[in-house]
């Protein structure tokens, strides 16, 4: 099975050999297996086992044309086919002969060995995958259900495996799926004309018409041998390996036999083109049919590999356009990464189709997996493109600039003595640092490599691009947290409102530094034309990280760095102070509470509750720092600072619905249970005493901050890489290649250029001429 | 004017001169699109150079004794000075470059008043995207022969100051603390640039395709238009040539717009990169042309369907500037309408 999928490799020349030696075998009318083991002991050690088979089937008895099936691995299908046609018809030796002479070079792929390799390290690389998923998925939960069981710790490294372990149960179908197409796309860049590697096999299995070539091969070689094509065609009916071409060519028998139509027949049943056969008709009339079945089994197999070249190229400019267009919903859709209340928001707006979107992975994009699946096709594609390059690049800078073309009329001539000439262009052109060759007759010289490296580098940089991405983001941590002025926070996930930690993050681990608001100083402009313009926006933080105490300023635009974290400031806001007693003069709330921002004037609203009192009580509330009331717009601010601040407050009496076990929000106020008491406008230090002789007073206001804090590595990586990413472009889309030759002729020199690239230009030859002249 | 409510004092009077120079740029670009027209209209149909060279392309041995045609016409400005209505074509260049300055003496005078760089919002930001349209469309004209873009291009730089001047037009002053950075001035100078780039990149690309109809004998009478159009034009691959060129040029300058822009979110948001629509779009934008400029590269790409990429890349720029804007909110959604 192994070697039916994969055949050992068996070099041109032996078969070239092999075939020979059976033609002159038959041709003498020798037996062919003391040749053959003749041939063993000369050939080299991978064809050996095919021979042996070889021999092992012709002494049991097999006819030639059977015995090579057992040893699939030593001719080519068409040549098998062209055996068989032969054996079928007694011209055996004469279509071996035939087979010997076409077996030139250019047929066959010059690397089949080097092929067989990475096909085989491929297959090893998948192979080894499917054992690590097996151990990921199955073998280290286990392991660490172990550990758990004991109370053991679990070390760095096994933890960063167990993570590892993680994302692969997650996505082990994506990476089988990438490997498995990884492998599809280099084998097929390696493909070989035979059609002998798995890929080319599945193709032609998938494909019927890919066989066609190799039909068209035995088809010229058994009419070159002078079989008639009726009888080749039967034979070739009863034995091609592919069902579909079989069923073809015994229709096609029928018609030949019935109507001798002759290749119309092959038209009819979609072997041949309507061009291809009447081409084939037509080269029969003029009796140079072997001929043109050769040409166009060759035109055939250049138009394939044609195919999968532009499919190759094609691919990438398509999956750009995918992964463009793939990025589209997340723009139009809320994002659960940016703004989780917009998607529960979705939700309750379309509870039919919000769930199949989610289930479509439509609300987190840019996480889905598919969106995954782009752009790792991209970059497996782009590995595919940018590697063989890279090593076809390096051999054509190795060898330097290449001979020069054959002498066009119009390239221009400088009359002199030939090797002044030369020696002149070559100091010039050395001078001009071209890279130069001089030999005895000409100066072939080349400029303009760094365009082919700045395209690969460009690529490279873009997978180091990901790599920094994904470091970044498995390694990194961030959280959100709102702070009031004099309190302040810790670094620990519970401290934060949201926390986002990587996958390889301990969360245990993260630096302990404590953040602590002192004050927040904001600045308006009060200029007419600028009003309401901030000048300055500085928070005085303390900060205590490993004992030790500072006082760091931070502003929009300039993030404090603490320990490994930087913490950044994203907004800010005012939070009014209330005080509420109850009837009886307990103070039951005393604190201030955060208000979020309507406008750009900060008109903010937010919830103030008072459990404690009784009965509870509940407030909306909307706090405008310099307050108006308008017709339109009610109660706003129409100033960002604080200039007349005034809180207006709408209160509820009742049951607030905290004991319900429901979570609530801080920002919402459930008014189900609650009466609504009346709307009251405070000014700092006035009070209001409601109806059940509770009091509220408003006592001032502090301002808040929301500060993210963040830990990523992959940043710096990240830039370099794009920096690297963005030179090497430049210089593929800057950097031209061109090429001069200088050809010593009779009485002089002829300067000829070609430029690789979108536009010829002679610049470079018309200043070496006026150099020359 | 429409700086009713501004208050009296200089500053004010800069507003208003700012205003001023921008409508009497629009006069001035106005008549330059008359010129430009004109000079358009008087070319010499293709058809007739179509006939010049169908020799040379049925003998072999006359296309290789053309000392390489498409060296030439690339290298320079076209060399012909008798070409019919070359003169409006040059006074419609020169007007050009009286609307270039004087549209550049209104931004600076916004910004003067503004007291920062004049890109804080969107109105500000078409003003200059404008200039930039102007200045990449003058720019490639001290390059190339590039007379006959003119009808093309004075017609979207008026659109857009038209545009910003009646429906964008703000008296905002206020900048987002978020906006105020030395990244401002380095991150949306790029972009605008690139705007202005691959405006008129589109637009060529657009032409090619006009161009390469043109080539067939029209039919219907929408056909018989860009016919008529198309024969004007330089030769396709002239076209192509060019609006590669200028995405060419482009392409690096919107990679360095997205990396500063991401360099500053770091600093003012926190994370360089978190899929906020206008970066998303600014992604796609880069996507669509990093796709051009491969589908150059690719035998089955090149010509029709790499101009297509071309003109999505700038639908997909338009759409991230006005759509992002008025559509999305999001974290750039402070650009004041």
């Amino acid at each position: 099975m192994i070697s039916r999928l994969f055949p050992p490799f068996v070099s041109r020349q032996d078969r070239t050999l092999l075939l020979w030696l059976m033609a002159s075998s038959i041709e003498h009318d020798r037996p062919l297996v003391p040749a053959l083991l003749a041939f063993r002991r000369d050939c080299a050690a991978g064809t050996r086992p095919q021979i042996d088979l070889l021999v092992n089937a012709l002494e049991s008895g097999l006819p030639l044309p059977s015995a090579l099936e057992a040893a699939p691995a030593l001719l080519p299908a068409d040549v098998q086919l062209a055996v068989r046609v032969g054996a079928d018809s007694g011209a055996l030796a004469r279509l071996l002969r035939e087979a010997v002479s076409r077996q030139r070079p250019g047929r066959q792929a010059a690397n089949l060995a080097s092929l067989a390799w990475l096909i085989y390290a491929m297959f090893v690389t998948v192979f080894m995958l499917l054992v690590t998923a097996w151990m990921m998925i199955s073998l280290i939960p286990r392991h660490q259900k172990i550990f758990d069981e004991f109370g053991m710790e679990i070390p760095g490294l096994t933890r960063m495996v167990i993570s590892v372990s993680d994302l692969f149960a997650l996505y082990w179908w994506l990476i089988l799926v990438l490997a498995l197409s990884g492998v599809w796309l280099l084998a097929d860049l390696f493909r070989r004309p035979a059609g002998e590697s798995l890929p080319a096999r599945l193709a032609t299995w998938l494909r019927p018409r890919r066989a066609l070539p190799a039909l068209l091969d035995v088809l010229s070689l058994s009419i070159t041998a002078g079989r008639p094509l009726a009888s080749t065609v039967a034979t070739l009916a009863r034995y091609h390996p592919l069902p579909a071409i079989r069923r073809r060519l015994l229709a096609v028998r029928a018609d030949l036999e019935s109507s001798g139509s002759g290749w119309q027949a092959f038209r009819q049943h979609g072997l041949l083109r309507p061009a291809e056969a009447a081409a084939l008709d037509a080269a029969q009339r003029t009796s140079s049919l072997a001929w043109a079945l050769d040409q166009l089994a060759e035109t055939r197999r250049r138009r394939g590999r044609f195919r999968l070249r532009l499919l190759w190229e094609f691919c990438r400019p398509v999956l750009l356009l995918l992964l463009g267009l793939a990025a589209i919903p997340g723009s139009l859709l809320p994002q659960r990464t940016s703004d989780s209340v917009a998607v529960s928001n979705y939700f309750t707006e379309h509870r039919e189709l919000a769930p199949w979107l989610d289930r479509l992975g439509l609300f987190d994009v840019y996480g889905s997996p598919w969106f995954a699946a782009i752009y790792l096709l991209l970059f497996i594609s782009l590995v595919g493109c940018v590697v063989p390059r890279i090593g076809v690049h390096y051999r054509t800078w190795r060898a330097g600039p290449p001979e020069p073309p054959r002498r066009r009329s119009d390239d221009p001539i400088v009359t002199g003595d030939s090797q002044v000439l030369l020696d002149t262009a070559e100091t010039t052109l050395r001078a001009a640092r071209w890279r130069v060759r001089r030999d005895g007759a000409h100066v072939a010289a080349e400029k303009g490599y760094l365009r082919e490296t700045g395209n690969e580098v460009f690529h490279v940089a873009l997978l180091g691009l990901l790599l920094a991405i994904g470091w970044g983001a498995v390694t990194g941590w961030h959280g959100n947290v709102v702070v009031r002025e004099n309190t302040g926070f810790s670094n620990s996930v519970s401290q934060y409102d949201q926390f986002t930690v990587g996958r390889f993050v301990d969360e245990e681990a993260i630096s302990p530094f404590t953040v602590r608001l002192d004050s927040f100083d904001v600045e308006f402009d009060r200029d007419p034309v600028q009003m309401g313009t901030p000048r300055l926006f500085d928070a005085r933080v303390s900060v205590t990280s490993d004992g030790e105490q500072n006082t760091e300023f931070l502003s929009v635009n300039s993030p404090v760095k603490v320990a490994d974290a930087k913490v950044y400031l994203i907004g800010h806001g005012y939070a009014p102070r209330l005080r509420i007693t109850d009837s009886d003069g307990t103070v039951v709330f005393e604190d201030s509470v955060v208000f979020t921002q309507e406008d750009a004037n900060y008109t903010s609203a937010g919830v103030i509750k008072a459990p404690d009192a009784t009965p509870q009580l509940g407030f909306r509330g909307l706090f405008a720092p310099t307050a108006a009331i308008s017709e339109e717009a009610g109660p706003h601010s129409t100033f960002p600072g604080p200039d007349n601040p005034v809180l207006f407050l709408s209160a509820f009496a009742g049951d607030l619905g905290l004991d319900d076990g429901v979570p609530q929000s801080v920002f919402t106020l459930d008014e189900t249970d609650m009466e609504q008491l009346g709307l009251q406008s405070l000014a700092p230090g006035d009070d209001w005493e409601l109806p059940g002789g509770q009091t509220v007073e408003f006592l001032g206001f502090d301002r808040w901050i929301s500060v993210k804090v963040g830990h990523d590595e992959g940043g710096f990586w990240a830039l370099l890489a794009i920096v690297i990413a963005v030179a090497g472009m430049t210089a593929s889309l800057f950097i031209r290649r061109r090429r001069l030759w200088v050809v010593a002729t009779d009485d002089g020199v002829s300067v000829a250029a070609v430029q690789r690239g979108r536009s010829a230009s002679v610049v470079d030859r018309d200043e070496l001429l006026r150099a020359l002249r | 004017m429409v700086l009713t409510q501004a208050s009296p004092g200089s500053a004010a009077q800069v507003a208003e001169f700012s205003n001023t120079m921008t409508y009497a740029t629009m006069l001035v670009l106005v008549v330059a699109m008359i010129a430009f027209a004109a000079s358009f209209a008087a070319r010499r149909t293709q058809s007739i150079d179509l006939r010049q060279r169908e020799p040379a392309l049925v003998g072999g041995a006359a296309v290789t004794a053309a000392p390489m045609p498409t060296g030439t016409a690339d290298a320079g400005p076209d060399p012909d000075p008798d070409e019919p209505g070359r003169r409006a074509g040059n006074i419609a260049l020169s007007l050009s470059w009286l609307a270039f300055i004087m549209l550049f003496v209104a931004v600076v005078a916004r910004g003067v008043w503004a007291g920062r760089v004049p890109w804080g919002n969107m109105y500000e930001f078409s003003l200059t995207s404008a200039l930039a349209i102007l200045g990449v469309y003058l720019g490639v004209s001290t390059r190339r022969d590039v007379r006959w873009l003119g009808i093309f291009v004075i017609p979207l730089v008026l659109l857009t100051l038209g545009l910003a001047i009646t429906v964008l037009y703000t008296e905002t002053q206020q900048l987002v603390p978020a906006l105020d950075s030395y990244w401002l001035v380095i991150h949306v100078s790029m972009a605008i640039v690139c705007g202005g780039a691959f405006l008129i990149a589109g637009t060529t690309a657009a032409l090619y395709l006009i161009a390469n109809r043109a080539q067939r004998p029209a039919g219907g009478p929408l056909s018989k238009l860009v016919c008529a159009v198309g024969r004007r034009l330089p030769e396709p691959e002239r076209l192509d040539r060019l609006s590669y060129r200028i995405v060419a040029f482009a392409f690096p300058v919107w990679t360095f717009a997205i990396v500063a822009g991401a360099i500053w979110a770091e600093s003012a948001w926190g994370r360089y990169w978190g899929w906020d629509p206008k970066e998303t779009w600014a992604f796609i934008t880069w996507v669509i042309f990093a796709g051009y400029l491969h589908a150059q590269s690719t035998a089955g790409w090149k010509g029709r369907k790499a101009s297509w990429l071309a003109i999505i890349g700038l639908v997909a720029y338009i759409f991230n500037y006005f759509g992002v804007n008025l559509l999305f909110t999001g974290l750039h959604s402070y650009g004041g309408v």
